[in-house]
């Protein structure tokens, strides 16, 4: 290793925990000469007096001047700054790989070329008298025959230097960081498992000598020190006195020190293994910004190991600890409004937008293991997206989540797909309607233990705020909870008054429930709403209710007999039609499309009026009625339109999107009403005959445009195929012709 | 590379050193290149494999819970069988120093290295790993009398054992004091990429012990104790109970497969024959339980389709009579005895509420000690598991109650235990057939068939010969392990059945196609086929309808 010629660079190495310059792992320190240590200071100072950023601000020297006036404690000094100097990649890597040498070399730097303040410091500062005093008689305490009597660059300085990790490294799992690391700047991902009081830490001790009156300073590395306990100084030493030595607890230098074990991640565990942990050592400025347990953070530190000592060294056989000594702590919530998006992932979301097909794929995606039920992944997948909410001017706020409820026979993957829907979003909750915890669903009041105090404890609902709550067995539910979801879904709080507390929680969430119908199984000889079992109130604030029946069909039990047979010869799911997103692209792209706040166009709003107007005047037609349209039905029709603009990345609300609103809604109502309509003894084909005959009254023409036609009966619920045999029969019959090429209808005029 | 000549089995360690010291000389000098050499094993894992496999010296290697703990010294080579109970986190020890110029290794022990000295910082692994749990006392004796050990006549194989099986108290939770046999296993090299927690694996390598000294100052740590950073895990573990082993090489087991099978058996049809009479004198003369009890035993998830554990047949005994006060019901005693006789794993579990309020039997970590606390439901795949509920009485179950039973369902429903890590819950994908044997159908434990049985005579319990017993072992392992596949011919008659079954009746479900599909195959292992006939097939419609005809009896 190349002799330092620096005095300051010398010193610093002797003491300072520097790992990379110790003798032990001399040869990981850069072999490459080319880089002599002595013009690494001065490099150093150039680059902090030097760099401009990209406002055109010397970043560093205003930051000197800050700390010089004693406004700003830490210096962070970020890799990115650097990227653009001269042989910079070069420079960049030196300084990742021998971190903790470089964090002393800066500090050097900005000892020598620190400002003077520019304003008045207050002078009656313990530290200000204490630097004052040594300042002034620099030549009593030193008679230099000992390191230990000069004072120590570290306890000059008010400031703390930290080196960030350039933003574009990608913070790595735990389980990554290996030997090879040590002495590194890493960045790692984990959750806070553990976390200590903040403790002050010594820094350097200050003792002063009982006979020659001189201060000694000794720097701590370590976690623990041994005192000094005989004076070193040549007057004592010549006397051979033996000078005591008193420690200074005011006159040393304390630095405020945290502790934390992070654990992996549970997403970068490789199934069959246990997370790992790893202990961070957190200083100065940087303590108390990891909160407790339970937070996700992004820490990027130096790796660094510690050697044991006392009596572990032996029994450990010299086996090293490590840590990571944090340089910064950033939180990661996992949040849609905080997801920030990978370039790649950036671009292949702008690829699948490209894609006509993005609605089917990304529903296609939900649960793809799940066989059929297209309509109902349509549905969950706008449940993941919704609508942005509104704030009216008069305080108002219209819900933009959007809430459905799935019934169906037991055995028709509900939980699955609930479960499944929780695990795709970034936040969501799973609880059955009779929650097992007494918390329940919205929230309680619980005496604590330890203080005697009321503490109000959130239930599921409040958990799930800014995300999705699947709720279970929704049937099953308490009748307490049940009065307060009605709460949750519309104005989206919890409200409490219990145990003298009142107060409001958010439950700003989407809600997902599944239930059995009222006997279990759905009862085909009793009206749909005597098996649905749910008060009208509850029903009409579902956006979107749907009936999934376990129907005799023989397409669909030869395809589920295939998929079994299929599962069981060869160990895998059939192949199917196209290859679903992973749920963290799925993710990905509803975060990018929750930015998206699309408005409805003033030219759109008379089309959803009249359907809206046609839906009730259905319902006041049929003497039975099944649903309940009310303004609610309004406000779920602009919510799901809403929805679908956003998978598109559009400001603008389409008639197209009102249209697969609608259709979606109807046919919610057909999985319920199907077997109703089959009652009434109208087949598809004359109920299309009725459609169009009654649209071209309406418009008064006997022109109708075929894509026009095609519109209103997919509404209904009716395919393209239906539409097309309707057409042709009718043709035969001469009820109308049809324009060979555009198959447009034209009535014969009777 | 020249193996050099050193007795690999008496002085393990100045092998590694010699080849250390090759490598460190073929390297160049300069000190870069140690950084290369800790990647590397320097030839060590192919000498000890070549020697212990090829030549057949793996036999020589004592067993070190064979042996008294002050008999072995460091430094010795022994190996190990068990489960991975625990990962702690990397070590990081002195690999390499400088010694008067030339570079010593520190790897494979615990020997402290000289102060001052130029150093070389690498990393292993450490695995926790425990005796295989509920493993029979058969299968312990199969694999020990192939060691050379002093007292390997005095168990041989042929010595029949009349007391009662392998019954555990209960599925409680193993006090951390449980140290017993256990051993921790060291692992270089990346060695361990393959190996995952409950995996049964057999480790060579040599064992390390501290001296006295040390292990006194364990308790003087206390004071250092507070800090985070002291939870370290090796201090729990004193040496002088859970020795270090230091893994050279090793290989994964399985907790189906018996060791050295002499060739195959001659005739499958009779010792299938003479399995299930046996298995039906076991269960009061019900040929029909027997025959389900067989396909029972033969069962194993053999892929994963999410959520799906394929391949999974869980059988529940209903109409069995509770034991008298509260101990192990007639039947579950008589069954667990045969399968503790017949597989190398299982374990016969009493469902009592006391025990199931009591403690967790799924895993958790536990931070304040930074280790996994274990529970009833941390074992090996392949165990097997009787659980007995005709123990449980009325009474309320409090949370933990509730969470065990939400474990054994996961368990039985998709072969999967949740271990619990406060933050979050880990999957961990296991392969435990379990047995309900209850009064009525047991409608907490969802098992994928259900036999009402019908004693006509008292459920006994097995007695058969030893040559018999090991006939048996030998077919239910090899059955196990066989593959199956079912021919495209085939695959059209059974689709058709399927649908026309569903057709007919409603209630039949994807969940009947599955059951019926893994019994087809399993039938057709039994008979050591390997693809399905229309022959099996039809005997298994054939089962399944004297079955659901036994279910319609006991409703009505």
């Amino acid at each position: 290793m190349a002799a330092r010629s620096s005095q300051g660079a010398a010193r610093f190495s002797g003491k300072a925990p520097d790992y990379k310059s110790d003798k032990g792992a001399s040869s990981r320190v850069d072999s490459r000469p080319a880089f002599a240590d002595w013009i690494v200071p001065e490099h150093c100072k150039d680059l902090l007096r030097s760099f401009v950023d990209a406002d055109g601000r010397m970043k560093y020297l205003e930051m000197l001047q800050q700390v010089a006036n004693r406004k700003l404690r830490s210096v962070d000094i970020s890799l990115d700054d650097f990227c653009n100097d001269f042989d910079a990649e070069m420079l960049v890597q030196r300084i990742r790989t021998n971190t903790k040498r470089y964090l002393g070399l800066f500090a050097e730097a900005i000892d020598e070329i620190l400002p003077d303040p520019t304003v008045p410091i207050d002078v009656d500062d313990d530290y200000e008298v204490l630097m004052r005093q040594r300042n002034n008689d620099p030549s009593e305490n030193a008679d230099n025959a000992d390191p230990r009597q000069t004072l120590p660059a570290e306890i000059k300085r008010y400031f703390e230097v930290h080196i960030t990790a350039l933003a574009s490294e990608k913070p790595r799992a735990l389980r990554e960081v290996r030997a090879s690391h040590i002495g590194q700047l890493v960045k790692v991902r984990g959750i806070v498992t553990r976390c200590s009081d903040v403790k002050p830490l010594i820094q350097v001790a200050v003792y002063t000598c009982e006979e020659c009156g001189f201060e000694i300073y000794q720097e701590v590395t370590s976690r623990t020190f041994m005192p000094l306990l005989e004076c070193p100084s040549t007057r004592c030493r010549t006397n051979n006195v033996k000078g005591r030595l008193i420690l200074q607890l005011r006159a040393s230098k304390f630095l405020k020190f945290q502790e934390a074990k992070i654990q992996e991640l549970a997403e970068h565990v490789p199934k069959g293994h246990i997370p790992r942990s790893m202990t961070i050592n957190i200083r100065g400025e940087l303590t108390r910004q990891v909160l407790g347990p339970g937070d996700l953070v992004e820490i990027s530190g130096i790796f660094l190991p510690v050697p044991f000592t006392g009596f572990r060294a032996i029994r450990a056989g010299l086996v090293a600890d490590t840590y990571l000594e944090a340089m910064s702590i950033k939180h990661t919530k996992k949040r849609y409004e905080e997801y920030v998006l990978s370039g790649i992932e950036q671009d292949t979301i702008e690829a699948l937008a490209q894609d006509g097909q993005i609605y089917d794929r990304l529903s296609f995606s939900i649960a793809p293991e799940i066989f059929g039920h297209d309509d109902v992944k349509k549905a969950l997948l706008l449940v993941l997206v919704g609508a942005p909410t509104r704030h009216l001017k008069d305080g108002m706020k219209i819900r933009g989540d959007l809430h459905v409820c799935l019934m169906g026979d037991p055995g028709v993957a509900k939980s699955q797909l609930l479960k499944h829907m929780v695990t795709i979003a970034p936040r969501g909750v799973y609880t059955t309607g009779r929650g097992s915890s007494g918390v329940g669903l919205t929230a309680a009041v619980h005496r604590d233990p330890v203080t005697n105090e009321m503490v109000l404890e959130g239930g599921a609902l409040v958990l799930a705020d800014m995300g999705i709550c699947a709720i279970d067995e929704f049937d099953k539910m308490d009748e307490t909870d049940r009065t307060s979801i009605h709460e949750v879904m519309e104005q989206q709080t919890v409200s409490i008054a219990k145990a003298g507390i009142t107060t409001s929680l958010n439950a700003r969430t989407a809600i997902l429930a599944a239930a059995n119908p009222a006997w279990g199984r759905y009862d085909m000889r009793r009206t749909p709403a005597e098996n649905i079992n749910l008060p009208p109130a509850l029903l009409s604030r579902f956006d979107l209710m749907w009936l999934i029946l376990d129907r005799a069909d023989r397409e669909i039990d030869s395809a589920m007999a295939t998929h079994v047979l299929h599962v069981h010869t060869h160990g895998v799911p059939p192949p199917t039609a196209g290859d679903p997103l992973e749920p963290s692209m799925l993710r990905a792209y509803v975060a990018m499309a929750r930015r998206v706040v699309p408005f409805v166009p003033r030219t759109l709003t008379e089309y959803i009026s009249s359907a809206y107007a046609a839906l009730r005047q259905e319902e006041a037609q049929s003497n039975a009625p099944h649903s309940y349209t009310t303004a609610r039905t309004l406000l779920s029709i602009m919510r799901i339109s809403e929805a679908l603009a956003r998978l598109r990345f559009s400001t603008t609300v389409v008639q197209s999107d009102v249209d697969e609103a609608l259709r979606l809604m109807q046919m919610s109502k057909f999985s319920v009403y199907a077997d109703d309509q089959r009652k009434t003894g109208l087949d598809p084909i004359s109920t299309i005959y009725t459609i169009i005959r009654d649209e071209s009254a309406r418009l008064r023409t006997l022109r109708l445009k075929y894509g026009d036609v095609l519109n209103q009966i997919s509404v209904k619920g009716y395919k393209e195929a239906q539409l097309r045999q309707c057409l042709e029969e009718y043709a035969a019959l001469n009820v109308w012709q049809l324009d060979p090429q555009t198959l447009d209808i034209q009535f014969v005029d009777v | 590379m020249v193996a050099p000549a050193v007795d690999l089995l008496r002085n393990p360690l100045g092998a590694v050193r010699g080849l250390f010291s090759i490598a460190a000389m073929v390297a160049s000098p300069a000190p870069a290149a140690t950084l290369e050499l800790s990647g590397g094993d320097w030839g060590i894992k192919g000498v000890f494999d070549k020697f212990l496999y090829e030549e057949g010296a793996i036999a020589q290697v004592p067993h070190i819970d064979d042996l008294a703990h002050d008999s072995i010294p460091s430094g010795s080579l022994v190996r190990f069988r068990g489960m991975i109970q625990d990962m702690f986190d990397v070590e990081y020890y002195v690999g390499a120093y400088k010694d008067c110029n030339t570079w010593q290794t520190n790897k494979y022990t615990d020997s402290p290295v000289p102060q001052d000295t130029e150093q070389q910082i690498w990393d292993r692994r450490l695995f926790y790993c425990v005796p295989i749990p509920g493993e029979n006392q058969w299968m312990k004796n199969t694999w020990h009398s192939n060691a050379v050990q002093p007292d390997a006549t005095s168990q041989s194989l042929k010595r029949k054992r009349e007391d009662i099986p392998a019954t555990v108290e209960s599925m409680d939770c193993d006090s951390p004091t449980k140290e017993h046999n256990s051993c921790l296993v060291k692992i270089y090299d990346g060695n361990d990429a393959d190996l995952k927690l409950n995996d049964i694996a057999e480790f060579v390598g040599i064992v390390w012990k501290e001296s006295e000294l040390v292990s006194i100052s364990a308790s003087d740590s206390s004071a250092l104790a507070e800090s985070l950073m002291e939870d370290d895990t090796s201090l729990q573990l004193p040496s002088s109970t859970v020795p270090r082993l230091h893994c050279i090489t090793m290989r994964k087991l399985s907790a189906y497969s018996i060791p050295s099978q002499p060739g195959a058996l001659a005739d499958i049809c009779s010792v299938r024959e003479s399995l299930v009479c046996t298995l039906q004198s076991v269960l009061g003369e019900d040929r029909l339980a027997a025959e389900y009890l067989l396909l029972h035993l033969l069962s194993k998830v053999y892929s994963r389709v999410e959520p799906l554990a394929v391949g999974k047949f869980s059988l529940n005994f209903s109409g069995c009579q509770a034991g008298a006060d509260g101990s192990v019901s007639l039947v579950a005693s008589a069954v667990g005895h045969a399968i503790s006789v017949l597989l190398p794993c299982s374990q016969v579990v009493p469902l009592s509420l006391e025990d199931l309020n009591s403690c967790l039997i799924a895993p958790r970590k536990d931070y304040a000690t930074n280790r996994l606390v274990t529970g009833g439901l941390q074992l090996a795949s392949g165990t097997h598991l009787t659980l007995d509920e005709t123990a449980l009485n009325t009474g309320r179950l409090n949370e933990t109650g509730v969470k065990n039973l939400q474990s054994l369902k996961s368990v039985m429903e998709s072969q999967k235990v949740d271990y619990d890590f406060q933050y979050y819950q880990m999957e961990m994908p296991t392969d435990l057939p379990v047995l309900v044997v209850s009064c009525g159908k047991s409608r907490i434990l969802p098992a994928d068939a259900l036999v009402p049985l019908r004693c006509s005579a008292e459920a006994a319990r097995i007695h058969a010969e030893a040559s018999d017993l090991s006939k048996w072992r030998i077919y239910l392992s090899s059955a196990r392990e066989a593959d199956h596949v079912i021919e495209p011919s085939m695959q059209k008659i059974v689709e058709e059945d399927l649908v026309a079954a569903r057709q007919k009746d409603r209630t039949v479900g994807s969940e009947t196609f599955h059951r019926w599909l893994t019994m087809a195959r399993l039938l057709s292992l039994s008979y050591s086929e390997r693809s399905l006939t229309r022959e099996r097939w039809e005997m298994m419609k054939e089962l399944e309808m004297r079955c659901a005809a036994r279910l319609r009896e006991t409703t009505t």
